[in-house]
Formats: structure tokens, C-alpha cells, sequence
């Protein structure tokens, strides 16, 4: 026997009532986990899916729009910009990298971007089988593509234009697998990667827009360069140097054995040909400050920095996320209250009880700390249930998101916060324990055994 | 073993309890007549040391009680001083064994399962070790708040109307069971009552009020 199984005695004494208790606590704090994990860890997945890109320069339209298109691959594009245009800002002198990125098709849901080899390095991305692509028509497949779709090196698929999971493939020109990138717990695992030239010969430079997904971004530009697609039709793809021919794309022709150099080299002729978005890279604190308001005055085109989208974004989340935690913290602090009520009223009873084991020759102090130390077990034990179910659930809504292709979440993650939930268990089983434990201390024996 | 002086007890300056002059010595057994409200629970919290004495002496195993600050007597209480409650007082929470093996505890002994099922044994109790209180009857119960008193081989046995609440079979194995424990253990043995079946087992009995040991 001692003072902890004495509590414990008590508290399966009382089982419903304790069970209440814990069951309240343990919502409230399981909530409060499950918050903390996911919005840590979508904040996390946000910083590392932006891959250290300070601007996004792209059509004009909603900065946050351009970000999830072309960085986060979850909203639909913008429109298209004009390659010149984008090589001139690539050029400037406070832009270190500039990455083209051109979208339109999908394999299975899955998005294809046309882009550069520098690309790769942005997420640390490495090879698990292949290499990368030395000519258009072949593709490095993200490593949840790969599993999804079943398909490795050597193996060859068709693009399906747009981003749905069905729709016009492009049968004729079909895809070779020559890399496989290893999971990097990051976007560009849902991403099939090719040569921006690889989608200018599907599409004849990006530049048309029949039947594009994007029609709303797309019309913007429609009419303006209406003349210029009807071009891209005539002499696209003719005018590509190192690009095969449009009618046969076999990947023999393809064997090259150097990487393809970046569209935005200014020998390049950029002539009719648009990409989707320019993403840069700065070395320069300045840039991020005076890039944007430089494009946005002076172009056509507009510039978003990832960082103060996903600012803003969170911020909405944020607030919707601060009233589930105060919801939350509401629920533990009515826990506490419940608690406190417990121990209070069953106070009333056991002061018989404890003028008992005082008469026994329990000092004032050990029945101080029986209480507190009845209050603690309830607090630690609901929290420590509901640190549990918080990861259990975040776990499950990772799995289930994981379904959703939408961004990793773990439940077996620990945040410091959490730490914060053990003192606050502690502090609430304090206080709720403090009055009867109090009361405890003062029981006069005497009077209560003389009292009956 | 005990040894009262002078002893004066008042409530709002009445004094309840007034006592000259009182020996118990180790294996004495004594019996405190009274009707009710004549003080005989209070002079049982005074030699327990629940209460202290406005005025006067007690000495337990030629300890003062009084003098002792609160834990001291808190402690030497749980270490010396067997009581039985006329209200018994069994934790309900815990089971028989339980309620003994806390009295080990408060008493800040170790504990010692073989000493608390001997001391179950001997009120006869050990098969129902693990029941709770709610679950036995009167007189197992009397029984068991008699062996809690009992586990910690207290010197002095302090018992308030043990037998008041029984039917005559069951107050005749408690009374039975209490003189010949104490006997046993070689303690001194107060009982207060006023439950001739029971008083008239002692040999040696004060009644309250007349402040003289009858012989």
C-alpha cells in the first residue's frame, strides 16, 4: 500500500465518475494534438514543397492561384506566358536560378511538368533507377507516381491532356520512363518530370487552348495571341533544335547522351512559345521585395513570392484552426471544472476517511498529497490518453490524405508543444485538486469521527 | 504503560473531561462507563492524542502525548495505538486486506502480507481478505476494524463501543476476540461502553463522572 494505489483505490471506487473525467480531458487535448501536428506539418510541407523558390512569375491573376499551380500542383494554372518575356526576367540581375515550368497533361492524375534539370535539385530529389532526360519525349517519374501507376524505367505511357484522371490522351507521341526519383516527402513525388520541349511538341508551344482545363486563366490571353497559336500549328515544333520530329517521336532518335540545355540559354529562339510559369531563385534579400513590384508595374506578366502566399494562406487556416483550439481548450478547462466538482463533492464523503488515516497516523501532508496526487492521476491520465488518440487520428488523416494525394502527415511525429500539453495536465490537476487537497490538510479528527 | 495526571478537557470553558489520576499498565484491561454525552468518546480522543488536553498529563509508553507536536503524535499513534471506532470507519474503497495493509503504511511500517493474514486469521476473517467492506456483514465488519487495530501490535488498545451495534452472538465473539488479543499481545486495553455485556467482562472499570477506578 501507499499513496498511489490509495488514489487509484479511489478512483476505482469511483470509476464513471473518473472515467468522465479522463474521457473530457482526453477530447480536449486530442484535439488540441491533432492541430498541432497538422497544422505544424502542412506549414512544414508548404516551406519544403516551395523548395527554396523566393518568386513565381506567371500570367496575371490570383497570386495564390499561380503559387498552388506551379508550385503546389493543385489548382489550376493562371494562363501562359510568353517564353521571351519570362527569359528577360530570368536574366535579371538579382536572379541567381530561373526554373521554366510548363504544365497541360497528367498520367493518371498525376501532373507532367515540362521544366529544367534544374528542377531536381529544388527538393533534393535523387535518382532510385535511371537518369535524367537528355531529349523531349522522355520523363523522370516522382516516386508515388512511379508506385501509383506502376510504371519504371523503360516503360512508356501517354499524356492525358488536362488534369484529370481521364481524358484525351496523347496516343501518338507517347512518353519513355528513363529516371525514377526516389520519395522525397515532398510535391515532386506526384510529379512526372519532363523537357518544357516535351510538352511544346504535344502542344505546339503551350501557346493554344483548345479544350484546356485553365479556361477562365486562358482567356486572358485567347485573344491576344490568337494569331500567334495559329503559328505554332504551322512551324512549332520545326523550328526546335534537338527536338525530334514531331510525327515520329521513337526514342531512338531520342538517345542523346548530354542534358538538354535550358530553354532560357538566350541562343534559344523563344519565338511563339510560351511556358506556364517561371519559377526564380535569389540569393538577394532585395529580390523578394523588389522583383515583384518591378514585374507586376512594368509586364505584362505577375510575379508571387511562395513565401507570403503561404503566409496568407495559413493565415486563413490559421483562424479557423484558432477557434478549434479555443473550442478545445474551452473542453479541458470544462475537464478541469469536472475535475474539481469530483474531487470536491467526493471530498465530502471521504472526510471520514481521511480522519481516519489521520487517526491511523497519516500526517496532514500525506492526505495533501493523496488529493493532489488523485487530481494529477486524473489530468496526466487524460492527456496521456489524449496525446495518444491525437496521433492515432492524425495518423489516420494521414493515410487517408495520403489516398487524396494531397501532403503528408504523420502521426508519429512529436511536437515540443506537446511537452506544454504534460505541464498544462499537471497545472490543471493542480488547481483542481488544490481546494479539496486543501480541505484535506485541514480535516480536524476529532470532530469528524466524534461528529457521526 | 498508561498514566493520566490532573487530566482537564473543556469545550467553551466547560470541562467535559476531568480525570485525577489513571494507570493502565502493559496487559491491563479497562472499561469506561458512562451514559451518553458524559465524555467518555472525548477521553478516548484525549489518550489517542486526537485531542489535546486543555490541562493536565497523558503519558503513553512513558511518552507525553501532549508535548508532541502534531505530526510526532500522528505518527506515534499509528505506530502504538490501536483504535476501534464505534462508527469503524473501513475505507470503503479498499478491500479487506487493503484496509490493513494501509494501516502498515500510515503507520510507516513495512509491509508484511504473512502479519496482516495472521491477523485476519485470528478475527477469522482471511477468506474474505479480498472483499470490500460493503460486502460483509456487521459483525465481520467490527472484526475487521478490530484486526486493523490489531495488525500494527499497537501497546495500547483503544476501543469506543465496539459492541453497542451487534446482537448478542456477534458482541460476545468481539468482546471475546479483544481481551484475548490484547491479552495476547501483552497491551493495555481501554474499551468505553455503555454496554453491560461488555462491561462486565473487565474486572477493572471507571465510570465517568464519579472520577475513581472502581475495583
Amino acid at each position: 500500500m501507499n499513496l498511489w494505489r490509495l488514489s487509484l483505490a479511489y478512483l476505482r471506487h469511483q470509476k464513471l465518475t473518473a472515467a468522465l473525467n479522463v474521457f473530457l480531458l482526453a477530447l480536449g487535448s486530442a484535439i488540441i494534438v491533432v492541430l498541432l501536428l497538422a497544422s505544424t506539418q502542412l506549414k512544414d510541407n508548404l516551406v519544403r514543397d516551395a523548395g527554396g523558390i523566393d518568386l513565381v512569375v506567371g500570367a496575371k491573376g490570383s497570386p495564390l492561384q499561380l503559387i498552388l499551380s506551379s508550385i503546389y500542383h493543385i489548382d489550376a494554372p493562371t494562363g501562359n506566358i510568353d517564353l521571351a518575356e519570362a527569359r528577360r526576367w530570368s536574366r535579371h540581375r538579382l536572379v541567381d536560378r530561373a526554373i521554366p515550368v510548363a504544365l497541360g497533361d497528367s498520367v493518371q492524375g498525376f501532373r507532367i511538368v515540362g521544366t529544367s534539370d534544374d528542377f531536381l535539385p529544388l527538393y533534393d530529389a535523387e535518382f532510385a533507377g535511371g537518369r535524367g532526360w537528355h531529349a523531349p519525349m522522355q520523363a523522370v517519374l516522382g516516386a508515388q507516381v512511379a508506385a501509383a501507376t506502376g510504371l519504371s524505367v523503360g516503360d512508356n505511357f501517354a499524356g492525358v491532356h488536362g488534369f484529370a484522371a481521364s481524358g484525351h490522351t496523347h496516343e501518338d507521341s507517347r512518353y519513355t520512363v528513363v529516371g525514377v526519383l526516389a520519395p522525397t516527402r515532398s510535391v515532386i513525388d506526384r510529379l512526372a518530370l519532363t523537357d518544357v520541349r516535351s510538352v511544346w511538341a504535344l502542344h505546339g508551344g503551350l501557346g493554344h487552348d483548345h479544350g484546356h482545363e485553365d479556361e477562365h486563366a486562358a482567356d486572358d490571353h485567347g485573344h491576344e495571341h490568337e494569331h500567334e497559336h495559329d503559328e505554332d500549328h504551322t512551324h512549332g515544333h520545326a523550328e526546335q533544335p534537338g527536338a525530334p520530329d514531331h510525327d515520329h517521336h521513337d526514342t531512338h532518335a531520342a538517345v542523346e547522351q548530354a542534358p538538354l540545355p535550358s530553354v532560357l540559354e538566350p541562343d534559344f529562339p523563344a519565338t511563339g512559345r510560351q511556358i506556364t510559369a517561371l519559377l526564380l531563385i535569389s540569393d538577394s534579400p532585395l529580390a523578394a521585395l523588389t522583383l515583384p513590384r518591378l514585374i507586376n508595374r512594368v509586364s505584362s506578366l505577375q510575379a508571387a513570392a511562395p513565401v507570403a502566399e503561404i503566409t496568407r494562406l495559413l493565415g486563413l487556416i490559421g483562424f479557423g484552426l484558432d477557434t478549434l483550439a479555443a473550442f478545445a481548450g474551452l473542453m479541458i478547462a470544462a475537464a478541469a471544472l469536472s475535475v474539481f466538482v469530483a474531487l470536491y463533492n467526493a471530498l465530502r464523503a471521504r472526510r471520514v476517511d481521511l480522519a481516519m488515516m489521520r487517526s491511523l497516523g497519516a500526517s496532514r501532508v500525506q492526505l495533501l498529497r493523496h488529493i493532489l496526487l488523485e487530481g494529477q492521476m486524473l489530468a496526466l491520465g487524460g492527456v496521456t490518453l489524449g496525446l495518444l488518440i491525437g496521433h492515432l487520428v492524425t495518423e489516420g488523416l494521414g493515410l487517408w490524405l495520403q489516398d487524396a494525394q494531397l501532403f503528408h502527415l504523420t502521426g508519429w511525429a512529436w511536437q515540443p508543444a506537446e511537452w506544454g500539453l504534460l505541464v498544462m495536465a499537471v497545472v490543471v490537476g493542480l488547481l483542481a485538486a488544490l481546494l479539496p487537497a486543501i480541505q484535506a490538510y485541514r480535516v480536524d479528527i476529532a470532530r469528524t469521527l466524534a461528529g457521526e | 504503560m498508561l498514566c493520566i495526571r490532573d487530566l482537564e478537557h473543556c469545550y467553551t470553558d466547560v470541562p467535559v473531561v476531568r480525570l485525577a489520576h489513571l494507570d493502565v499498565g502493559a496487559g491491563e484491561q479497562l472499561a469506561i462507563l458512562g451514559p451518553s454525552g458524559s465524555g467518555k468518546s472525548t477521553l478516548l480522543h484525549l489518550l489517542a492524542g486526537v485531542l489535546t488536553p486543555t490541562r493536565g498529563e497523558i503519558q503513553v509508553c512513558e511518552q507525553p502525548l501532549a508535548r508532541m507536536s502534531e505530526a510526532a503524535r500522528d505518527r506515534f499513534r499509528g505506530r502504538h495505538i490501536g483504535l476501534v471506532y464505534q462508527s469503524l470507519h473501513l475505507i470503503a474503497a479498499l478491500s479487506v486486506a487493503e484496509n490493513l495493509a494501509l494501516a502498515r503504511y500510515l503507520a510507516g511500517l513495512a509491509p508484511d502480507p504473512a502479519r496482516i493474514d495472521d491477523t485476519l486469521e485470528r478475527v477469522g476473517l482471511v477468506a474474505f481478505k479480498a472483499s470490500y467492506p460493503a460486502q460483509l456483514s456487521q459483525g465481520q465488519r467490527q472484526r475487521v476494524a478490530l484486526a486493523r487495530a490489531l495488525v500494527n501490535e499497537p501497546r495500547l488498545i483503544l476501543a469506543d463501543e465496539p459492541t453497542s451495534s451487534l446482537d448478542d452472538a456477534n458482541a460476545e465473539r468481539v468482546a471475546t476476540l479483544l481481551i484475548e488479543r490484547a491479552r495476547a499481545a501483552d497491551a493495555a486495553l481501554v474499551v468505553t461502553t455503555h454496554d453491560r455485556r461488555l462491561a462486565d467482562r473487565f474486572e477493572r472499570r471507571l465510570t465517568l463522572g464519579e472520577t475513581r477506578v472502581v475495583a
